[in-house]
């Protein structure tokens, strides 16, 4: 199962932050701290895992956003790798266009989006259609 | 202008955060709107662009003290209106790491609101806030419950989510029916939802398993994907936890075979596709659970043996997820009963892995194969020059695995070619590979070296190329081999003394071993013997530069002056010199140094006809290396001996006595017996010299030496690996003047016995030692055995025999924690008299250390009498 995810930007500042374990907000900072420090060292086409204690880190770039999940020994690496692309792709469908920007300004729809795909660390949603109707449909009756 | 500016008050009146409203806004709008002097709380948008503005830590930290001082006193005033987009910043301000627990009731206050949107926010700064520890958890179950039983789908679908991500045990307890009610609705959107819900509250409460047994049938004949995938993950769960489920849910094998079929069989499906390929993140949780079924279990394998073929050709593997599905089966193949077809299939599929540009994919394939190389080591080694690119690779994580990778494979057929890439790889290896490598190095050059030369030519390379980052028992080894092979000493000498002459002082190994073998084999290297030309006064100055740098360690420079010392014995011109050097250092500032400076003296001056036959040529040491017993189990060394114990136990052992008086070893052995760390030094120089004679000797000695009889001829991996740490004699702290630290070895969690030793008897000279791990059997002995200790899961027993002076003891080390237990180690000293025994015990239980120390006193008396 997966245990976070991150987006931070390139300066390693975090933009957004989900947490599928809960991990006490103090202890939340370092970890932050640690992990987009060693996701940002990772040279341009070295490997995307690493490990972080008992966690694996897949992390990815998209444009200057880095993406960074951490997940048990047990994931398949390259699915999570494959997820990130997807959720992406699901944010660039919803927004119409995905930017830095985006990220920045509607991290609750960024939650909104994550939590239709996972649930508790789990995928439960491959589709993008499927993930993002429920949230167009209230979307639209909201703005009425 | 108006009208507009009534639709937005319109929205914000509703309350809602006002994140999706459409840019109506231009310029000049928003200018007027922010102008007027706004009694509402800014959005949270424009919370996020002030807080970006901030230059400085000190300006942000002031604008978000700013806000959440708003925002608290907006919690006072209990306003329902601007709850929600209170707490939309709060969460905000939360994830930049600043305090926001008093936004906790808020959540809760959100929750119970009827309006979607309050409830929205509120869930998700519940799942963000609030975590189980907290009391707040427990009063969100009662709107969990309303919200469950709600009329619309999507609240329904909100509390599932936060019920998912924030359970606890009591909230599973209570709305577990809730759950299993809705896993059964007709709304697919609930339906799976509810699936991953119920998984976490089995993750929580696995009692609660059976509840949910009966739905999950039904999940696998949907036609959703998302239920699909989360039943599979339901149920992957489910078998993960109970061999009873796992036992129950085989028959679904076929079930899963098919809905494989169709996902690969299928056409384009667009709202499932992911370049190219459909549906894969269903089609790996498939092959998960393909995997855990069918492992151990031939027939369930035999059933998904086709499908597992059929994806691994089928699959394109020119995109990443078609390699993702790929991996996944391979790993699936590898752990259930499959045929061995198949398994050279995926071992295929891994080459071919490796030979992926894509790093990631060298990666998992490399970690795969490490997996896979024991059970299938002649299909991996096919790709073995490929894995020994991946040792030059420039990433870090693909050096690492290929490293280990490496070692797996070596066989006599190829230790050669492996060794010297291997050697390679460790002279350029970062400090923390250098260590383990230059270990495994040793261990695989044991077991496998073609012939004594190659041996110990690797060794001495493997010494040089790890620099300062050689664990000691490689030191050890490479001594302890030189000295065991008479044929190749001058060849070791010749290399150690071209090392050594053009070596920098800071690398401590090289320098150990080199004066250790030069001092020993002097007269080789004099003699020209070794096909070096050396002069006697070359080889004085290279020790003068040693034992004066300010880069040799302590330890270095104890060795170096040993060794000297016994060059002077060797040598014919430069005594004098050497005599000089010696006493220079009766003055050193080191206490061990200044201790042997002037003991060394003392054999030029009151002792010097001892001189010669002190410092003849040390036997060769009985004990076994690291490596010649143990393949199956990983040994790690665990003795503590300072370099003056570990030569001392040797000499112990050496078989030969010269003729001595007695009185002179009775002299020395009564020394033994006293133990002051002072005497173990003399005794270490007058090697040879020590009779074994305990006849006349009291009993205490007696069970000292046999301790170190015992200890030394001890199983494999035991005393001659010793490591050559500073580690000064570990005095107990109330033993002060006869403790005499005395190491044992040992190792694992299988319970082994120290061989026992034979009676260390006098002239007979040699003590057979035993190379074998002997079987566990304790020898009848008329006392009885002790229970030396038994805590913490650690037992330890004792035998004894007592045959006339000589006292032999038997230990037993057993591991009842049902744990894997490694590193174990076993220091004990015994002051003289009385007969008791203080030991300290640490070993690591899984991962996690343990000591421990105490005193074993209840030694039957009969072992005194």
């Amino acid at each position: 199962m997966m245990h976070y995810l991150l987006i931070a930007s390139k300066s390693g500042n975090i933009q957004f932050s989900h947490y599928f374990t809960y991990i006490t907000p103090s202890s939340r900072t370092p970890i932050e701290a640690r992990v987009i420090t060693k996701c940002l060292g990772a040279e341009k086409d070295a490997c995307h895992f690493l490990e972080d204690g008992d966690h694996t880190l897949i992390f990815r770039w998209f444009g200057p956003c880095l993406f960074i999940v951490a997940a048990d020994h047990t994931e398949n690496e390259i699915m999570i790798y494959e997820f990130l692309s997807l959720y992406v792709g699901a944010l660039h469908r919803y927004f119409g266009k995905f930017s830095e920007r985006h990220v920045l300004l509607n991290i609750d729809r960024l939650h909104m989006v994550l939590e239709e795909m996972v649930v508790g660390g789990e995928l439960v949603e491959s589709s993008i259609r499927n993930a993002l109707t429920p949230i167009q449909v209230l979307d639209t009756v909201s703005s009425r | 202008m108006s009208s507009i500016k009534q639709v937005i008050n319109d929205a914000v009146e509703k309350g809602e955060a006002v994140f999706e409203l459409v840019e109506i806004s231009s310029a000049s709008m928003r200018l007027s709107f922010d102008q007027v002097r706004q009694p509402n709380p800014i959005r949270l948008r424009d919370l996020i662009r002030q807080i970006r503005s901030a230059k400085t830590a000190a300006e942000e930290r002031a604008v978000v003290n700013r806000e959440c001082a708003y925002i608290r006193l907006t919690f006072r005033e209990e306003d329902s209106v601007w709850r929600c987009r209170n707490v939309a910043k709060l969460l905000y301000i939360h994830m930049l790491g600043y305090p926001a627990h008093f936004g906790q009731m808020e959540c809760l206050k959100l929750i119970a609101s009827p309006r979607f949107t309050d409830k929205r926010i509120g869930y998700l700064g519940a799942m963000l806030l609030l975590d189980e520890r907290q009391d707040v958890h427990l009063l969100i179950t009662n709107s969990l419950k309303n919200d469950l039983n709600s009329s619309t789908q999507f609240v329904q679908g909100l509390a599932l989510c936060t019920l998912g991500a924030i359970a606890s045990p009591e909230m599973s307890r209570d709305l577990a029916g809730e759950v299993e009610r809705l896993l059964k609705s007709s709304n697919a959107y609930i339906r799976k939802k509810a699936a991953v819900c119920a998984l976490r509250i089995i993750c929580r409460v696995p009692e609660l398993m059976e509840m949910y047994l009966p739905a999950t049938r039904s999940l696998l004949s949907e036609k959703n994907h998302g239920v699909l995938i989360t039943g599979v993950t339901l149920i992957t769960e489910m078998c993960r936890q109970s061999p009873d489920m796992l036992a129950h849910f085989k028959k679904i094998v076929p079930n899963l075979v098919r809905i494989l079929k169709n996902l690969i069989m299928a056409g384009y499906s667009p709202e499932h596709d992911v370049q190219g390929v459909s549906d894969p993140f269903l089609q790996v949780k498939i092959l998960k659970l393909l995997r855990i079924l069918g492992c151990g279990d031939s027939e369930a394998s035999e059933t998904m043996n086709d499908i597992l073929a059929q994806v691994a050709t089928n699959t394109e593997s020119s995109k990443n997820v078609g390699n993702a599905i790929l991996y996944e089966t391979v790993l699936s193949i590898m752990d259930i009963k499959s045929e061995s077809g198949l398994r050279v299939l995926a071992i295929n599929i891994l080459g071919r892995f490796l030979l992926n540009a894509d790093k990631n994919i060298r990666y998992v394939a490399l970690n795969t194969l490490l997996r896979v190389v024991h059970a299938d080591n002649s299909a991996v080694q096919r790709h073995r020059s490929t894995i020994l690119e991946c040792l030059k690779d420039a990433d870090i994580s693909i050096r690492r695995r290929a490293m280990e990778l490496c070692f797996a494979l070596i066989n006599g057929n190829n230790i050669r070619t492996m060794m010297k890439e291997l050697l390679t790889f460790l002279e350029k290896a970062e400090p923390e590979f250098k260590a383990s490598c230059s270990s495994k190095c040793v261990l695989a050059a044991e077991k496998y070296s073609p012939n004594v030369r190659w041996h110990i030519d690797t060794l001495l390379k493997v010494v040089e190329a790890a620099g300062n980052h050689v664990p000691d028992d490689v030191v050890s080894s490479t001594i302890q081999l030189i000295s065991e092979t008479r044929t190749e000493q001058a060849y070791a000498v010749g290399e150690l003394w071209r090392h050594l002459s053009i070596a920098q002082m800071e690398y401590q190994p090289m320098i150990q071993v080199a004066t250790w073998c030069i001092g020993e084999f002097g007269d080789l290297l004099l003699s020209g013997h070794a096909d070096v030309t050396v002069v006697e006064s070359e080889l004085i100055d290279i020790y003068q530069k040693i034992l004066w740098s300010s880069q040799c360690s302590i330890t270095t420079k104890e060795y170096a002056l040993t060794s000297l010392m016994k060059l002077s014995a060797r040598l014919t011109h430069e005594i004098g010199s050497i005599q000089q050097v010696v006493s220079a250092f009766g003055s050193h500032l080191n206490i061990e140094l200044q201790q042997r400076g002037i003991e060394y003296s003392q054999l030029f001056t009151r002792h010097n006809h001892m001189r010669g036959p002190l410092l003849e040529r040390m036997p060769p040491f009985e004990g076994t290396r690291a490596g010649t017993e143990q393949d199956k189990a990983t040994i790690t060394n665990g003795v503590d001996t300072p370099l003056d114990n570990e030569s001392l136990l040797n000499d112990l052992t050496s078989p030969n006595n010269n003729a001595h008086e007695t009185s002179e070893s009775n002299a020395l052995l009564d020394l033994l017996g006293g133990m002051e760390p002072g005497d173990s030094d003399t005794i270490k120089s007058t090697s040879t010299s020590i009779s074994l004679t305990v006849a006349s000797t009291p009993s205490v000695n007696a069970d000292i030496l046999d301790l170190l009889g015992g200890l030394d001829s001890g199983p494999a991996a035991s005393v001659p690996t010793t490591n050559m740490n500073e580690a000064p004699p570990t005095q107990l702290p109330n033993s002060s003047n006869a403790a005499y630290l005395l190491d044992g070895l040992l190792n694992n969690s299988t319970p082994i016995i120290s061989s026992p030793s034979s009676p260390v008897t006098n002239s007979a000279g040699t003590i057979p030692t035993s190379n074998s791990i002997y079987p566990l059997v304790l020898q009848k002995s008329s006392i009885p055995g002790i229970t030396a200790y038994d805590k913490n899961g650690i037992r330890l027993d004792m035998a004894f025999e007592l045959q006339e002076t000589l006292i032999t003891i038997n230990l037993i080390a057993s591991n009842n924690t049902g744990a894997q237990v490694t590193d174990f180690l076993f220091q004990a000293a015994v002051p003289k008299v009385p007969l008791r025994m203080r030991i300290k015990l640490s070993w690591l239980a899984n991962g996690s250390p343990v000591q421990d120390q105490g005193e074993i006193s209840n030694f039957p008396s009969a072992l005194w009498q």
